[in-house]
Parts: structure tokens; C-alpha cells; sequence
């Protein structure tokens, strides 16, 4: 066995997430395309849109402080951060030695992605317009619904695995495939409501309107624009492939323990079809429904709260 | 009131003369103009205008059609007139009688002062702010100083629609404080500004919201940023030139502008449409109706982000369209009504239409049932932007708008125009509607669309034959007027149009059904929140351009 070592691979694991994060959105695109009978643009649209933004110059409002151009880089930084912590191709069971993931836990990640939307907020309430104020408020209502949840989603699992390091957590699941109970499906259940709130999708918000009144997460990237808004935009896609790994991280753990090309191979597979997945999910409910009315989130993530404390509750009793 | 609502007489010329006669103790004089079966009564005074309304209004139960200013400064009587047309509004189920009465109120050259209506008649409101800004006519008591038409940094004192402005000149922008608009204070009210440039490709409109988190204490909308002076640009063309302008007001409403234009101008030349014109138009108008609903329930869908709703909603529009184009060359219809009747004939696309029209209603009765079955878009749509039967009668809502919030007005019924009326007359079912809300209007659009496939199917299965077009005379009488309602997409348009001494058009007003619903727009934004307001606005479907001229 060649021996990589756990850094290289935790980097490298982050930029396949970065750099397969847009593919994912233009997935999900064409998926609701072809659902609501269009033909859709192609899937590499997302990285075109990205190189347009790139060449593009920066427009700043005259109400900007000098921290408005910081906040792409810093948000883009803190989820890239985030992407580091998820297994995507292998996890070792725990077995006592180094973790495969040595950059942090789960806990950190979440710590992270809180990071990067909170930004994102500061950054739209220092640009000084409405939509961008509009937006943060709306996007920090819905974090203090998302973010407890999250933590006791992860508690929920991370009690049986006896651990907060992810790597160590789905490499402990692996082990004991096939047992899938109460409190798991409850909390899969919690994840996948967060799933739909924490990529900025219908029935929470929705990713495709040019309607600035309806917009929570659109709404604060309104004041950037060029390279700014290019990170803001990778740091999106990156955030809702990081969730998805997340997602199977906890949920559905078949991956390999080795790093072995062959195995690697292997994982990046198995982890292209949960995508997948996670994807067409999303894409169906994008098509299916309605977006909530505002003052309906709440109980819409109630529900995900409700399911996730049920979970913790079963699993400690 | 109640005893009021209960005494209304049958309507008609006669009864309204004797009512008014007899309010006014004489100091009026009638002509029957300008149709046959109308009322023109001029008032001595200016100061009997409310007492002349009052009885309208109140007696007869009118309501306000249009408000048409001129300048007359040239002419005999060297003043200004401001014409005040009311029509039957209170419904009663049955058609209500095709009649107009204006009231005509004399404005001195000078110092041209009128009393305002407004606190009376809440639907004068614009009507009496345009009259302002484009003839410098001061509606005494009018409770909004504000500008409508004109924007900041026009010069004061500068008039465009009066007969010595010359619409060639460029007027200097001056300094100006920014839009005045009503300020709410108190902790925590924001202002949020929108538009007038919007992320999405649609027309310019600025909205400013105060709120209170996602509460809308108040909005004010400011307009006519799409104004180009089409009323200015027609006089002194000839009617036929004119028409094309009537056409293009705006894209939507097409068939409605044009077919309201031409109308006027046959009145004035006593020429009446072949039979085969009228049906014709009422298949060109019912086509239109039915593009523009399914595209609008579609629009909702976007509105209340319904993904799948939305581009079904574009397949039927689109689908339409192209049937449009194959008919008369132009998706909007264009080109298909002209004055004296229709330019093409629709009779070999007739299987075409009649096919295209019961597949859409086929498709339209399965998006609608989908709607209805998913309860996140039923949520959305229930009890949003509610406006109620009274606020909609005040503000003279039209349409839509007016029927889903109870009111059964129509103009196809209460003002026969094409084949709506005369021997063989199409007879549509009118729908209404009581809660007010979103979801009314999206039921009121889906049973007129359905409405529009019967009749369409019915009209192309039997065309009366003849010729398409009956010959206008080369110049038009001098100094005549005409008057047309049609009922377009959006409720009904109102033309107004009156000759000069050579048969050109001397003045043109168009009051559309846009322009007589946006007021009602802010007041049903207060019964929905600030992230609805899209929603409640695509429920309205209300055209820039038309109210902009």
C-alpha cells in the first residue's frame, strides 16, 4: 500500500468536492429540466456560468466598506475548509489509530458552514441595499431553525459511533451494514428537510427565481458581482456537495476502508451514485411542489427538528 | 345606502336626464352624444359637479368609466373641458343597460380649476392627478398633491397635452428631490425600494414597501416610466394612421387596443362592420383572452415558484402564440382587426384554431386540476392579497380582478361590441368569484379560458359569410366623438376619440383596464406579505405600457 498520507488525501478529497460541486447543480438542473418536460441546459452550464463570472469586472455599491470585498473569499475559504472534513472515497474504521480525517470533526463542519453563512449575511448588510438586508434576514431566520437541528442530527449518530470525527463515524458504520433502525430513519428523515433547506431549495427557497422580493440566499449575493460573486457562487455549489456527503457520511456509509487505487475507485463510484441519488431527490420535490409560504418554514422544519430530538431521544434511552 | 341600492331605476337616457334635471334645478343642458342612446349633459357651473355625481353615483348607482380632458382654447368657447363618462356599475346579474353619460364641466382658459372627485369617488383619483400633470388643470380638494404622469425634474408649468405644447421639444431635467412618497416611521420599518429595473425581464414599475419585518404597512407604487406620449403623437394624424399606434399600446392587450380604436373611428364615419368582421373579431379577441389567461395562471404558478405549473403554463401560452402567428403573421395578433373590419380570414385556419383550442382547454382543465390537488400551491394561493367587494367597487376595478372579488361586470355583456351584440349575437358566461384572494383570480381566469375554447370552438364552426370589410370614408366627419369599450384580457379598455375640423384626430384617451386596476394593487399587498407580493402582483397581470402610454 502506497501510503499517501491522511493529509494529502483530506485535500484531496476537498477538491474533488470543489471541483465536482458545480457538476452536481447541473445535474440537478437538467433532472428538473427533463421533469418539467424542457430540455434544460446542458450539465456543464454551472462551470460555464462560473469561467463567465470569472472574466466579468466588479460593480461595488458606493455604500460598500472595504470588508464587502473580502466576504467571497472568506465564504469561499470557510466552506472549502468545510469540504475538507467530510469522507467522500475511504474511511478506515476507527481503529484507535490516526484519524483519516485529520482537519476536524463533525462539529467543525457544521462550525464552518455556519461561518460561511454568516458571512455571506454580514457581507449583504454591509453592500447597504434592501434586497440584500431582505435576504440576510430571512437566510439567518432560517439558520437558527436549520442549525440546532443539524447538531442533533449528528449527535444522533455520532452516540452509537462513540465519536464526532466523521471519518471515524462512517468508517464504524461500514462495519455493521444493514442495521438500519428507528432512529435512524427518524433522523435520515430530519437530514433530508435539512438537506432541502441547507442547498436553498423549494419548498424553502427558490434557487431559480428572478424575484428579488421572494429571495433568501439569491437575495444577498444581489450586490456582487465578477470574481466576488464567483466565489460566492463555487462556495454554494461546494457547500450543497459537502451536505449531500454529509448526508452519506451519516446515513449511508458504504465506503471503502482502504486507500488503494483500486478501492478509491471504488469509492468515488459509490459516491457518484449517492449523489445521484440525493439528487433526484431533490429534483423531484423541486418539481413537485409549491415553495412554502414564509411564515409556514417553521413548521415545515419543525418537523425536521421534531424527528431529529425523537432520534437522539430513542438512541440515549 | 342600503335604501338607496334598492330604489336604482332601470337605466336609461331618459331616466338619467330627468334625475339629473331635477337634482341640478335645470342648470344643465343634454344632448344625446356621443352615441344615439347616450347622455352628454353640460353643467352651467362647475361647482353643481358634485352634486351632478352624487346623483350618478349615489342615485343611479354609476360608476366612473374614464375622465377625458381637452383643449379647447382654440375653438369657440376658449377653454378647457373636462368630460366625467359614468356607466352602469352596481350588477345585477342581468346585462346592464349599454349606456354612457358625461358629464361635461367648463375649465377657464386662464386658470383652469374643476372640483376634485376624489374624495367621493376614490376611482377618480388618477384619472383627476393625470388631468394635472398633462393639462395643468388643479382638481380643487384633490387629497394627492403628488405628481403621476410626470416625474421629478419635469419643468412646472410645462403641459404636454395641450394643444401648444410641442412634443418635438426637449424639455430640461431641474433638480429635483427624489420621489415623494408617504414615509412610515416607528421601530423597525424599513423601506424597501424595488425596481424601477428588475432582475427579471419585465416592464418598469418602482415599488416602495415599508415594513415591518415581512409585514407590509404601506406601498407605494410610482408608474408610467414606459410614458411616450401616444396620446400627443396621434393628433393630427388621420384615424387610419393613428390606428397602427392604437395597435402596438402594448403588446399584450393587441387585439383589444386595436379593435377598441377601430370601433370608435366607425362610429364616427356611421359605418358598421360586416357580420363576418364581427364574428371574426370576436374570434381574434377570445384568442387573445385565452393566451394570455393560460400564460398568466402559468406566471402564478412562477409567483408561488410551482416549477411544473409554470411551464405548462408556457407550453399552452407558447403553443398559442403559434397559432397566432399562423393566422395573421404577428404572435400578438397584430394586423388582424383594422378599421372597417378584419384584414384576414380566419376560415382556413379553422380546423386549426378549433383544434388548438380544445387541446388547450383539455390541457388547461388537467393543469388546473393539479393545481387544485397540491396543497403547497393551494396553501400559497389562499386567502393572498385578498381585495374586497367594496374596496374593489370603489377603486372601479375591472376584469378579472373585479370578478373574482364579486363584482359580475363584463363589458362582452354590458357593452356589446363585435359580435357580443346585434343579430346572432355570442353570448359568454360570465364568472365570478367572492373571496378576493389569489386563488380567486386563478378560478376566475381558468373558467373565462374555458369559457374562451366554447365559444372560439363554437364561433369557427359557424362563420356567417361576407365580405370582410365595409369601405370608410377617405376623410371623417369633423368634430364628432366616438366612445368604445372592449373587454380585453385584463377588463375593459375605454377609447375615446374626437375629430378636429379637417376628420383628424383632435384628442385620443385611453383608459385601460390596467390603468383602472393598479390602484388596487398596494391595497391587496397589505393582506399579504413582503416575499407574496410577487404572487399578488402576477394574480393582477396588469400591463405597464398600456397605463403608461
Amino acid at each position: 500500500m502506497g501510503r499517501a498520507t491522511p493529509w494529502a488525501l483530506a485535500l484531496g478529497q476537498m477538491a474533488l468536492l470543489v471541483l465536482l460541486g458545480p457538476l452536481v447543480t447541473g445535474v440537478i438542473q437538467k433532472l428538473k429540466a427533463r421533469l418539467q418536460c424542457r430540455r434544460g441546459a446542458g450539465i456543464l452550464q454551472p462551470y460555464r456560468d462560473l469561467t463567465k463570472l470569472l472574466r466579468k469586472g466588479t460593480v461595488q455599491a458606493d455604500t460598500a466598506g472595504s470588508f464587502f470585498r473580502a466576504v467571497p473569499v472568506l465564504v469561499l475559504a470557510s466552506t472549502c475548509a468545510a469540504a475538507a472534513l467530510v469522507p467522500v472515497l475511504f474511511a478506515p474504521p476507527a481503529a484507535g489509530s490516526a484519524s483519516p480525517l485529520p482537519l476536524g470533526d463533525a462539529i467543525l463542519l457544521l462550525g464552518w458552514l455556519a461561518l460561511g453563512r454568516f458571512l455571506t449575511a454580514v457581507g449583504a448588510l454591509d453592500a447597504g441595499g434592501a434586497f440584500g438586508g431582505m435576504g440576510a434576514s430571512r437566510e439567518m431566520t432560517v439558520a437558527t431553525l436549520v442549525e440546532p437541528v443539524l447538531m442533533l442530527v449528528v449527535f444522533s449518530v455520532s452516540v452509537v459511533a462513540g465519536t464526532t470525527d466523521l471519518g471515524a463515524i462512517a468508517g464504524h458504520l461500514s462495519l455493521r451494514r444493514g442495521s438500519f433502525g428507528a432512529p435512524d430513519i427518524l433522523a435520515l428523515f430530519a437530514m433530508l428537510v435539512l438537506l432541502l433547506a441547507e442547498t436553498g431549495r423549494i419548498p424553502v427557497d427558490n434557487p431559480d427565481t428572478h424575484l428579488e422580493l421572494t429571495m433568501l440566499h439569491e437575495g444577498m449575493l444581489l450586490e456582487h458581482s465578477g470574481p466576488g460573486l464567483f466565489c460566492l457562487v463555487l462556495a454554494h455549489h461546494t457547500k450543497q456537495i459537502v451536505v449531500m456527503a454529509l448526508v452519506q457520511a451519516l446515513f449511508l456509509p458504504w465506503i471503502p476502508a482502504s486507500t488503494a487505487p483500486f478501492a478509491l475507485a471504488l469509492g468515488l463510484g459509490a459516491f457518484a451514485a449517492r449523489t445521484l441519488v440525493l439528487a433526484i431527490f431533490l429534483a423531484l420535490v423541486e418539481s413537485s411542489y409549491a415553495k412554502l409560504r414564509f411564515f409556514r418554514l417553521p413548521q415545515f422544519l419543525g418537523i425536521g427538528f421534531l424527528s431529529a430530538f425523537l432520534a437522539v431521544a430513542l438512541r440515549l434511552l | 345606502m342600503a335604501l338607496e341600492l334598492d330604489t336604482i331605476p332601470a337605466l336609461s337616457a331618459a331616466v338619467v336626464s330627468e334625475r339629473l334635471g331635477a337634482r341640478l334645478g335645470g342648470r344643465v343642458a343634454f344632448s344625446s352624444a356621443p352615441r344615439e342612446r347616450d347622455v352628454t349633459a353640460r353643467l352651467e357651473r362647475a361647482d353643481d359637479l358634485l352634486e351632478a355625481v352624487r346623483e350618478l353615483s349615489g342615485g343611479l348607482g354609476m360608476g366612473l368609466a374614464t375622465v377625458v380632458a381637452t383643449d379647447e382654447r382654440r375653438e369657440r368657447e376658449g377653454d378647457f373641458k373636462v368630460r366625467y363618462v359614468f356607466e352602469p356599475a352596481r350588477p345585477t346579474g342581468e346585462p346592464l343597460a349599454d349606456l354612457f353619460v358625461s358629464v361635461v364641466v367648463s375649465a377657464a382658459a386662464t386658470r383652469p380649476e374643476v372640483p376634485s372627485l376624489t374624495p367621493l369617488l376614490p376611482e377618480a383619483d388618477w384619472h383627476e392627478r393625470e388631468m394635472r400633470d398633462l393639462f395643468g388643470i388643479e382638481p380643487i380638494g384633490h387629497p394627492d398633491p403628488r405628481t403621476l404622469v410626470l416625474h421629478d425634474g419635469w419643468p412646472a408649468g410645462l403641459y404636454p397635452l395641450r394643444k401648444d405644447f410641442d412634443a418635438r421639444m426637449q424639455p430640461e431635467r431641474l433638480p429635483a428631490p427624489e420621489f415623494p412618497h408617504v414615509v412610515v416611521e416607528g421601530e423597525g420599518v424599513f423601506e424597501i425600494p424595488v425596481g424601477p429595473i428588475h432582475a427579471g425581464i419585465i416592464e418598469p414599475g418602482h415599488f416602495r414597501f415599508s415594513s415591518v419585518g415581512e409585514t407590509v404597512l404601506h406601498l407605494d407604487a410610482r408608474l408610467f416610466f414606459t410614458h411616450r406620449g401616444l396620446e400627443k403623437r396621434v393628433e393630427g394624424l388621420t384615424p387610419r394612421d393613428a390606428f397602427f399606434i392604437a395597435e402596438r399600446l402594448c403588446g399584450a392587450c393587441s387585439v383589444s387596443h386595436a379593435l377598441a380604436f377601430a370601433e370608435a373611428v366607425e362610429q364616427i364615419a356611421g359605418v358598421t362592420a360586416p357580420p363576418r368582421a364581427r364574428f371574426l373579431r370576436v374570434v381574434a379577441l377570445e384568442l387573445e383572452r385565452l393566451y394570455n389567461h393560460v400564460g398568466d395562471i402559468g406566471n402564478i404558478c412562477a409567483g408561488a415558484s410551482y416549477h411544473a405549473g409554470t411551464s405548462a403554463g408556457m407550453r399552452l401560452k407558447e403553443t398559442l402564440q403559434r397559432e397566432n402567428e399562423q393566422l395573421t403573421g404577428n404572435r400578438f395578433l397584430r394586423g388582424f382587426v383594422v378599421p372597417g373590419g378584419v384584414y384576414h380570414d380566419g376560415a382556413a385556419r379553422a380546423a386549426a384554431i378549433d383544434r388548438v383550442a380544445r387541446e388547450t382547454g383539455d390541457r388547461l382543465t388537467e393543469l388546473m386540476l393539479a393545481l387544485e390537488r397540491n396543497p403547497s400551491v393551494v396553501d400559497r394561493l389562499d386567502d393572498t392579497g385578498i381585495l374586497t367587494p367594496e374596496e374593489a367597487r370603489d377603486l372601479g376595478v375591472t376584469g378579472v380582478a373585479a370578478r373574482a372579488s364579486g363584482i359580475d361586470r363584463d363589458a362582452r355583456r354590458d357593452h356589446p361590441h363585435a359580435a357580443f351584440g346585434g343579430p346572432g349575437a355570442v353570448v359568454p358566461r360570465v364568472s365570478t368569484d367572492a373571496a378576493g384572494d389569489v386563488h380567486a383570480r386563478v378560478t376566475v381566469r381558468a373558467a373565462e379560458a374555458a369559457e374562451s375554447v366554447r365559444l372560439l370552438r363554437q364561433l369557427v364552426a359557424s362563420l356567417p359569410p361576407g365580405p370582410l370589410c365595409a369601405p370608410l370614408p377617405d376623410v371623417l366627419p369633423a368634430w364628432r366623438t366616438g366612445v368604445a369599450v372592449v373587454e380585453s384580457p385584463r377588463g375593459a379598455s375605454i377609447h375615446w376619440l374626437r375629430t378636429d375640423g379637417a376628420g383628424r384626430v383632435d384628442r385620443y384617451h385611453v383608459r385601460s383596464a390596467s390603468y383602472a386596476n393598479w390602484p388596487a394593487v398596494p391595497v391587496a399587498a397589505l393582506r399579504a406579505i413582503v416575499p407574496d407580493f410577487p404572487l399578488v402582483n402576477k394574480s393582477f397581470e396588469l400591463c405597464y405600457a398600456c397605463t403608461d402610454r
